[in-house]
């Protein structure tokens, strides 16, 4: 594998990919620093989006539509 | 009880017209279609409002909802549609989810990209580069952005993803590798910035 094959798109779905596929690039990493800093970048990008994920809804809005949920009338 | 069976016991209630045990099914998901929908939307208060309108349509369509998918994962469904809808209304940001995708530049084709993985993870600039990633995020096409949430804000497999967007399961893996290339690019110039001063 080289650096044309391990395209952008591949580099960035890396963290998904079959542990044997993964082999297959982690060869090609040992010997480029280029695609392994992008492989870096990107999952310490998914990590920082994943950090996101912390925040929610308003304790006020939820209880409003609770109350919604079990009072409204079937229409 | 395992989840599955938790869940398939609370459906059957929720369809039998059990509204707390449609709550008890449905509240886990609050949070998640919340960020979604802050996400898809402009406004707060347009977001809340998909909020709502997507339970209450959930409880309105439950005797529908035939237990294919996870029910979180229907949520999802319906909020992305009731998204749309309210978009549509205001005439606003309309666009469809398999719209072609526009190429972008920044390929860091010329320059070599800097390694930013280990500054991007220490507490503070982990911080700031979830700032810098947020605005990211609200420049991706809405259809990148909506699969991002779903995938990892939300962590939906990708195959829930698919099914929620009723897109072919390649689809959806290209556009979150796209979206995820571009969010990597936006911090590796965050980054490279930083650096430079």
């Amino acid at each position: 594998m080289n650096c044309h094959e391990l395209s952008k798109e591949l580099i960035a779905g890396y963290v998904d990919l079959a542990p044997d596929v993964r082999r297959e690039i982690d060869e090609h990493l040992r010997t480029c620093d280029r695609c392994r800093i992008q492989i870096q970048n990107t999952v310490a990008t998914i990590r920082i989006t994943e950090q996101l994920g912390s925040t929610g809804a308003r304790r006020e809005m939820i209880i409003r539509l609770q109350q919604k949920i079990i009072r409204v009338k079937r229409g | 009880m395992e989840e599955a069976e938790l869940e398939a016991s609370l459906l059957e209630k929720a369809q039998a017209g059990d509204r707390e045990a449609f709550w008890e099914l449905a509240a886990p998901s609050v949070d998640p279609i919340y960020r979604l929908a802050r996400r898809l939307m402009k406004t707060e208060e347009d977001a809340e409002d998909v909020v709502q309108e997507s339970f209450l349509k959930a409880l309105d369509k439950i005797g529908e909802f035939q237990g294919k998918s996870r029910f979180n994962t229907w949520l999802h469904r319906i909020a992305v549609n009731q998204g749309l809808m309210k978009m549509r209304k205001r005439r606003s940001d309309v666009f469809s989810l398999d719209a072609p995708i526009k190429g972008e530049n920044g390929d860091g084709k010329a320059m070599d990209p800097i390694d930013f993985s280990e500054s991007a993870l220490d507490e503070l600039q982990s911080r700031e580069a979830a700032g810098v990633l947020e605005t990211a995020l609200e420049d991706l096409p809405i259809d990148l952005r909506t699969i991002v949430v779903m995938r990892d804000i939300n962590r939906l497999s990708n195959d829930e993803v698919a099914q929620a967007l009723e897109l072919p399961l390649g689809a959806v893996k290209w556009r979150l590798h796209r979206a995820r290339s571009i969010l990597r690019d936006r911090l590796g110039e965050y980054f490279a910035e930083r650096i430079g001063t």
